[in-house]
């Protein structure tokens, strides 16, 4: 613990600056608020404006996004391995749908789905989708040719190669899909209340950008942050369940 | 000679080419006969990238492009063991030894259970161990335990010593014998090392530059009539080096 305090000191440094800097040069509190001004931005938040309520709703959105458009993505991405003809065939709209801002989509999710909360799950999955998608396909066709060789003197089948080989030697893109995805799915959540929201973190930022409340704002950002930490610690909690076969130093990242 | 054995993989007038993106093919064996027996040990010796392995291959059916006839009087299964290590880094010792058997659902989950064998092969220690932790030497063993836990009938190495060190390479071509010789395995051992194949093997096969012919075919005097011998033994005697320079000026002109 002691060993790793120094980690946190840029960001003590950081703070201490801004607070200084926006107490002592007159006016800036309005354009940079201040690390105090946030603290307090943050209880009212919770205390006063039904916060838990509004990050509840985000939370839901990213996690049910994510896990459909990872499902979904990691699903197809591996079956494409049986067909390559297929793969073939959905390449070119695998980039023409990767290559869409997802920005451009919200509006058709909303007039589908409404201002409701499966607006924004929808725009959560379809940012994820095709990472995912990309990823496991990537893991599933690189499998390493000597294994596929063994099951063959094994005489397996094409389904057993799939469960015995593809699958957990794909895991390690399928992971740094799920990685990736996070902030993909919290980015297309919050697109999603951007737009068009009557609660979720995203409206509250909007809101109070609105009202010039940059505290609020910033405690609108410093809650997405955790989240996406949070989401980043299950998933290295996960991969680390799933990849103990593999070096310490090989499993990257996901703190 | 040993002939009156039973021939277990017989090729006739085999035909293998590659073709690459210009057209032109290589041609790798060109009407190449070949008969292997029961109960040998038979190395195939030749220069590099003469078609050794692809020949293993297409005994294994890994390879099934090509034209002739390849009788395989084999009723269990065919075993291979690879030169570079093919065991699944996700599965522990245990797991990898229990593959075969798994996917055709008849095993237990018990490495008790395989007790006898894990220990035969000195691996019951290690049977929770990922591949990934264990020596060079100590992987080739678990592929070896692999194949022989299915009952093979017939034992295809490919150079499965070559990237073990001179001790562990000794060790392992006695542990590889002796398993062998004493499970009655027939074995074909690809090699480019001479003396790895005298002192392995029943019969040694010298293969040309391809397409790839065979130039000499010797069985080992000392060892007709199934004698068990050590390779450690037989790396000693006067007659192998005999038979060592023999193959190697045969095969010397084919090197260059």
């Amino acid at each position: 613990m002691i060993k790793n305090a120094y980690k946190i000191l840029p960001l003590v440094v950081f703070i201490i600056l801004w607070q200084v800097y926006s107490t002592v040069v007159p006016g800036q509190q309005f354009y940079f608020s201040s690390p105090l001004n946030i603290c307090i931005e943050f209880y009212k938040f919770f205390a006063e404006q039904n916060g838990l309520h509004h990050t509840i709703i985000t939370f839901t959105e990213t996690i049910l996004g994510f896990l459909i458009g990872n499902s979904v993505g990691i699903l197809l991405g591996l079956l494409l391995w049986f067909d390559k003809r297929m793969a073939a065939i959905s390449r070119p709209y695998l980039v023409a749908l990767g290559a869409l801002p997802i920005f451009a989509l919200a509006p058709i999710m909303i007039v589908w789905f409404g201002i409701g909360i499966w607006s924004k799950i929808m725009m959560a999955a379809l940012s994820t989708v095709v990472i995912a998608i990309v990823q496991s396909y990537h893991g599933a066709i690189n499998a390493d040719d000597r294994y596929i060789r063994v099951m063959k003197v094994f005489k397996a089948s094409r389904g057993q190669i799939f469960k015995t080989i593809i699958v957990p030697s794909s895991l390690i893109w399928v992971f740094n899909s799920l990685r990736l995805n996070i902030g993909a799915a919290l980015f297309g959540a919050f697109i999603g209340e951007f737009i068009a929201a009557e609660s979720g973190i995203g409206y509250i930022i909007i809101r109070a950008s609105g009202l010039f409340n940059m505290g609020l704002v910033f405690v609108g950002c410093i809650i997405l942050m955790l989240m996406a930490l949070f989401l980043s610690a299950i998933v290295h909690v996960i991969e680390r369940k799933y990849m103990k076969w593999q070096k310490a130093e090989a499993v990257s990242g996901g703190e | 000679m040993n002939r009156t054995e039973k021939a277990i993989i017989q090729i006739e007038n085999l035909r293998k080419e590659f073709k690459n993106s210009h057209s032109d093919a290589l041609v790798i064996f060109d009407s190449l006969d070949i008969t292997l027996y029961d109960n040998q040990i038979t190395s195939i010796v030749g220069p590099s990238g003469c078609g050794k392995s692809t020949l293993l291959n297409i005994i294994a059916e890994l390879d099934k492009s090509y034209k002739g006839t390849v009788k395989r009087n084999v009723k269990k299964m065919i075993g291979y063991i690879f030169q570079d290590d093919s065991l699944l880094p996700w599965k522990s010792v245990f797991e990898n030894i229990v593959l075969g058997l798994k996917l055709k659902r008849h095993v237990s989950n018990k490495p008790i259970q395989y007790e006898k064998t894990l220990r035969e092969y000195g691996l019951y220690e290690y049977r929770d161990f990922y591949p990934e932790m264990l020596s060079g030497g100590m992987k080739q063993k678990v592929a070896l335990a692999q194949m022989l836990i299915n009952e093979p009938e017939l034992i295809l190495l490919d150079e499965p010593f070559s990237s073990q060190d001179f001790f562990e390479k000794l060790r392992l071509e006695n542990l590889f014998y002796k398993i062998i010789k004493e499970n009655h395995l027939s074995a074909i051992l690809v090699t480019h090392d001479i003396e790895e194949a005298i002192a392995l093997s029943d019969r040694v096969v010298v293969l040309s530059q391809k397409p790839c012919r065979i130039i000499k075919d010797v069985y080992l005097d000392f060892r007709t009539d199934g004698g068990f011998m050590l390779p450690e033994k037989v790396r000693n005697m006067a007659s192998a080096s005999k038979y060592f320079s023999d193959i190697y000026q045969t095969l010397k002109p084919e090197l260059k």
